[in-house]
């Protein structure tokens, strides 16, 4: 579905570049590699430079580094021929150097998948803390690096108990050894340790921290709540939430983050943090009437479907004020036109597959 | 102060594990009379099939009197409010061959079983039933082998899989109400998703710990009409709705319907009404599955050997349903001719 494909994501493009051509300029002439290149955050910075090479000329070289090659060809079978992108085939903790060319480096290798985590919580823990050294030793080799950007998590925050959007600041989770926090303490590891690459070896480190998101490359059965609604309604289902629907959860589309990303990276100063995300919080069961109100017949929606009662609801919804006053970012596609441009693309790729 | 009163799922086991302690032999008019009997009663989840789930009838562990199809089928018809659940232990279970045409049938809940040590396999069908739009509920057997913190990694992989609740089961009846509130308790300590407890009677808690369980904060619980169950039985479904309803907990079960259920059950299902016989207090004791108890009681005969020494040296070789075959070994063993 190529063709189809460039055209779905290049609207998305069209619609937002406007707003932040200005503030990526100067990526242009420089060479950027990406670690987890074929994952849902790597499609997405792949599309986008794929974008600005196109129509601006802007000259950018990309080295995708994954293990899965046939995933990457399959999602992006575009950036295979394209010859300013290059995929080096490499498990992360198996990486010992990259392209010495590379200005940029954004480290996003690791699932966020939690059955992964649960499943297999020493490869967790394994490839985000061997990755992340190995991405740093290999930038240190490198002669002309300007920006490592640390692709972190939300989920090294302690549990939100304020119903508030989390800042920054708020507290990391209180040291637990269960398993169960595999994939957090790694990720806080992580953070560290590119501190202490920034202090030791002078590596000019960023950290982001992604909340929660939507559209192309994220998979329909991915275990987040809107790929769940969208998986229902498309097969003529009750929409279920398992609690209440007074949970709450903020989307940024894969567009906005793709530019986010650009932008922090280009301007945001070594040893800065910045979450990102969507500051609009919507609950649950309202994600639900919106994800319903996009199809005809519209869906019935069904809550607290475990019949067994209540459940604990939560509050995940990210603080980035940070990140859109000092680089001037705004939310570029709304939660209707995210939800709605989510939908069309499994629509799509359900009737190609 | 909370005044609300709290609400406890009910699940029945009745035509499941009751399917047990008649050597998996439940026929067509005992499946629709019972089901009839449940559903008029307010039962939400009324669970059917081969003792061991979906497509667990062979000749290791006892051929089904009818095929899951008869039997859904049946129940499907026989059910208006109730949900119709089944046991699904992958591996007897597989995707294709018995959970897509379960769901033809007409089954609501898949409660996806599995060693309690050993949740990963059940990932897959967790996930194909919950992308179905299924309820889906996680199972963790013979939870007594293990210490709390180890059933609440199990429980919490289950719940990253996409079940929508965890039960515990005591298996082979083993635990005191203690050992139940205090592993019910760390499994809410540990999860966002309701738990459960599936009790069995062998050292007569059967009650008693789906109380403690209640008490700890579990919101599923099994119980089968007249106990009738594996082994010593399970937790008795009328009894635990009355005890439930006199601690002021809201089952949203009818009394005297149910009463009349477990009437027809001794009446239509249970053969022998399930006693704690000396056999299932060692089956208890040691922490052998209940289900082991015909076969054992058949090998202790045949090799002329005391049933009790083949369930103490089962327990010590921690086997678990499925591992039916070590008895004659175990038999052999203790006759002195390995």
């Amino acid at each position: 579905m190529s063709t189809k494909q460039n055209k779905f994501i290049a609207e998305d493009f069209d619609r937002i570049y406007p707003a932040v051509a200005r503030k990526l300029e100067c990526l242009a002439g420089h060479t950027l590699l990406v670690t987890g290149g074929a994952g849902f955050l790597g499609s997405w910075i792949c599309e986008l430079v794929h974008y600005l090479n196109r129509v601006d000329k802007a000259d950018i070289k990309l080295f995708v580094v994954d293990r899965d090659r046939e995933r990457f060809a399959q999602r992006l079978p575009h950036l295979v021929k394209d010859e300013a992108v290059e995929f080096i085939r490499c498990d992360i903790r198996s990486l010992v150097e990259m392209p010495r060319e590379v200005n940029y480096v954004i480290h996003a290798s690791a699932t966020p998948d939690n059955r992964f985590h649960a499943s297999s919580p020493v490869e967790t823990m394994t490839s985000i803390a061997e990755g992340t050294a190995n991405a740093l030793r290999a930038a240190n080799r490198v002669s002309n690096l300007i920006k490592f950007v640390n692709v972190s998590a939300s989920a090294i925050y302690a549990a939100n108990t304020q119903d508030q959007p989390i800042p920054e600041s708020a507290p990391g989770l209180t040291l637990s050894l269960k398993s169960a926090f595999a994939y957090s303490e790694a990720k806080r590891y992580a953070e560290i340790l590119c501190s202490a690459a920034r202090s030791e070896a002078r590596i000019p480190v960023v950290t982001v921290r992604p909340f929660t998101f939507c559209g192309a490359y994220q998979e329909l059965d991915s275990p987040w709540v809107l790929n769940n609604f969208i998986n229902d309604a498309l097969h003529q289902r009750p929409i279920r939430i398992l609690g209440d629907g007074m949970s709450v959860r903020s989307l940024m589309y894969g567009a906005d983050l793709a530019c986010w990303m650009l932008v922090i990276m280009l301007q945001a100063d070594s040893g800065q943090v910045f979450n990102v995300g969507s500051e609009n919080g919507e609950t649950v069961g309202e994600l639900a009437r919106r994800v319903a109100g996009c199809f005809s017949p519209v869906p019935t929606i069904l809550i607290n479907t475990s019949l067994a009662g209540h459940t604990e609801n939560s509050y995940l919804v990210p603080d980035v004020s940070a990140a859109k006053s000092q680089f001037d970012l705004d939310i570029y596609t709304d939660l209707d036109q995210a939800i709605a441009r989510t939908i069309a693309w499994y629509h799509a790729s359900l009737h190609t597959s | 102060m909370n005044t609300r009163v709290r609400k406890i799922l009910i699940s029945d086991p009745t035509l499941r594990d009751g399917n047990h302690a008649v050597s998996h032999q439940l026929g067509i008019e005992q499946i629709a009379a019972y089901c009839r009997a449940a559903d008029a009663a307010g039962v939400t989840i009324v669970e059917v099939g081969h003792g061991n789930g979906l497509g667990a009838s062979s000749l290791q562990v006892g051929v089904a009197a009818l095929d899951d199809e008869t039997m859904l089928t049946t129940a499907r018809d026989n059910l208006k409010s109730a949900k119709l659940g089944v046991h699904v232990i992958p591996g007897f279970a597989t995707i294709e061959r018995d959970i897509k045409p379960a769901m033809e049938y007409g089954v609501d809940v898949f409660r996806v079983a599995c060693h309690c040590t050993e949740a990963d396999i059940t990932e897959r069908h967790i996930r194909f039933c919950r992308t179905e739009g299924k309820i889906v509920f996680g199972v963790l057997m013979m939870s007594h082998m293990v210490d709390k913190e180890v059933l609440a990694d199990e429980a919490h992989k289950m719940q990253t899989y996409g079940a929508e609740g965890v039960i515990l089961m005591d298996s082979s009846g083993n635990y005191l109400p203690a050992d139940v509130a205090a592993k019910i308790s760390c499994l809410l300590d540990n999860l966002d998703i309701p738990v459960g407890f599936h009790a069995h009677n062998n050292l007569g808690m059967g009650i008693a710990n789906s109380v403690a369980a209640v008490q700890a904060g579990a919101a599923i619980i099994d119980g089968c009409a007249r106990g009738f169950g594996a082994g010593a039985g399970n937790a008795q479904l009328e009894v635990l709705v009355a005890v439930l309803d006199r601690m002021g907990y809201d089952t949203g079960i009818d009394l005297y319907k149910i009463l009349d259920a477990g009437d027809l059950a001794e009446k239509q299902l249970v053969k022998v009404v399930p006693t704690i016989s000396s056999v299932s207090v060692v089956s208890g004791l040691s922490g052998v599955f209940s289900g082991f108890l015909k076969p054992v009681s058949r090998v202790a005969t045949e090799f002329e050997i005391d049933p009790r020494d083949i369930f103490f040296e089962l327990g010590k070789r921690k086997v678990v349903a499925g591992q039916e075959d070590i008895i004659i070994e175990v038999a052999k063993q203790l006759k002195g001719n390995p």
